[in-house]
């Protein structure tokens, strides 16, 4: 197994729909035993606190490049398309992990 | 029987918000079938984050209330309702009585309407529903009358509905979000103020093309849109003014103590909606279920259209403005704090009703900045009284707390006409 990945998932003010995504994911993960690490805050506040973050998920637009992967959480909250976010989203964690 | 169900009554009240609510959140987890393991854990966060948030209220009065004191003994300012920010406002509405029984309320409403085809919009966005329980509230403790505020917060409810139909294509083009609409019990009062100053603003010649660019900002001034920072300036703000200058020490103690409080009050907000997370998805689930075989809107927070660029250089040029706004506003004595870290929220629908325009948003900001905190100033107490009636314990002092995203015009209007049958 690799290492932990970094999750930073944003939305409007960092309290209520991102900690509703973050559990979504964090339940997830856990079933599939992969490893993660969730935080999370705001939007207008991301990129003051990317520092040694892997992946971004954000419910909000994310408006400026940061280099790193971004997940449009939408899914998540209408239930529609969240399966296959969440596949994705594995993925790309699976290869991180395992890349370093 | 009456005798009795007020003896029930008095002995649930008894019990306390922080026990009350944890029992009635299990049992509204329990009625949308989520799991008895699962409805558990969202009983008891709800009480954790009840004693968090008790631990966090007191934290921000006691370094706020002093300086807010001297400021107004000082200088003769007016501000003295203190601005404690959605998140805890939220979190007061929820801990009442009508907040405990809106979810079931605002639910009854949708489905009403969803049977009745008077709307398209699902609205699985729990959290917001405080909107309706602090309006509910309000009108409760004006009118004394319980069933009076339940129809009050529905009324609320149904409005949401129907404005959220009503701007559904509209925001699901311009933010690329297919099958969404916005039932936001804040953001849906914004519609009609924004409506007219765009019916002003096409009117006058000259500043009615004027478009600007919003492309810097973010880069230049985003560090304001962290809230440690822009708490630990406020703090410094607040400290000069209530001359603190003089004591170099307890001027930066107070500052890091705001900041402190900025950025540790939304991770105690948080443990409220991962409890209120189970609620949503049950109740998700369960419309699904019931609704699911016709075409509808899943109704959410306008939090998932902050972050477009407009809005997320809107919120942070707003900061400033609404501070000088609220010295120079006559008759208002709200003291923006909690809420300023939240503006971008205050202007998140303008984008879309005025083609991405932020000279729009600016100005659209100023008009609604202005309504809120008119009206905030307008509910006085009530907050205060809210809070203590759930059982929140408040130092000492004569400064009374609001939110300003409590402060919509719908609320406004149905308190006054509760006031009729006071």
């Amino acid at each position: 197994m690799g290492r932990t990945v970094k999750l930073m998932v944003a939305c409007g003010s960092g309290i209520a729909t991102s900690t509703h995504a973050a559990s979504i994911v964090q339940e997830y993960m856990d079933e599939r035993k992969i490893p993660i690490s969730i935080m999370t805050c705001s939007v207008q506040d991301l990129a003051n606190r990317l520092t040694g973050c892997d992946v971004i998920l954000s419910t909000a637009q994310v408006s400026f490049e940061s280099g790193l992967p971004v997940f449009n959480g939408v899914p998540l909250l209408t239930g529609v398309g969240d399966e296959e976010l969440l596949e994705k989203l594995a993925e790309k964690i699976k290869e991180i992990s395992e890349k370093n | 029987m009456v005798e009795t169900i007020t003896k029930i009554s008095n002995a649930l009240t008894s019990l306390g918000a922080s026990v009350l609510i944890p029992i009635f959140i299990f049992i509204i987890c329990m009625i949308f079938g989520a799991k008895l393991k699962k409805s558990l854990m969202a009983g008891l966060t709800f009480g954790a984050a009840y004693i968090g948030l008790n631990l966090v209220i007191n934290l921000m009065m006691t370094t706020v209330n002093p300086m807010i004191e001297i400021m107004v003994e000082e200088w003769g300012l007016k501000n003295d309702i203190l601005d404690v920010g959605w998140a805890v406002g939220s979190a007061i509405a929820y801990s009442t009585t009508c907040g405990a029984l809106i979810i079931l309320v605002s639910l009854g409403v949708n489905i009403i309407m969803l049977a009745t085809k008077l709307t398209k919009t699902l609205n699985v966005d729990i959290w917001n529903f405080w909107n309706h329980a602090f309006t509910a509230s309000v009108v409760y403790i004006i009118s004394g009358n319980l069933i009076l505020g339940l129809i009050a917060g529905a009324i609320h409810a149904a409005f949401c509905l129907v404005m959220a139909d009503r701007t559904a294509k509209r925001v699901q083009d311009f933010y690329q979000v297919p099958g969404v609409s916005i039932p936001h019990g804040w953001a849906v009062t914004s519609i009609p103020i924004i409506a007219g100053v765009n019916w002003v603003l096409d009117r006058i010649p000259v500043i009615k093309d004027i478009n600007w660019d919003e492309k810097h900002i973010q880069e230049k001034w985003g560090i304001f849109g962290s809230p440690l920072v822009l708490g630990t300036v406020l703090g410094l703000i607040l400290g000069l003014l209530s001359g603190y200058w003089s004591d170099i020490p307890l001027l930066l103690s107070s500052a890091i103590s705001i900041g402190a409080v900025m950025m540790i009050i939304p991770k105690f907000i948080a443990l409220f909606m991962e409890s209120l997370s189970v609620v949503s998805d049950a109740a998700k689930k369960f419309m699904k279920k019931h609704f699911g075989d016709r075409e509808f809107y899943v109704g959410l927070d306008s939090a998932i259209l902050i972050g477009h660029p407009v809005t997320v250089a809107a919120g942070l040029i707003l900061i400033p403005v609404t501070l000088i706004l609220a010295v120079i506003l006559p008759g208002n004595r709200v003291l923006p704090f909690g809420d300023l870290a939240s503006l971008a929220y205050f202007v998140a629908l303008v984008p879309c009703l005025s083609k991405g325009n932020l000279f729009r948003s600016l100005i659209c900001g100023v008009v609604i900045m202005s309504v809120v905190m008119l009206i905030c100033t307008s509910f006085g107490s009530s907050m205060t009284e809210m809070a203590v009636s759930a059982g929140y314990t408040l130092p000492e002092g004569a400064v009374d707390i609001t939110a300003l995203s409590a402060g919509n015009w719908l609320t406004w209007i149905l308190s006054k006409i509760a006031g009729l049958f006071a």
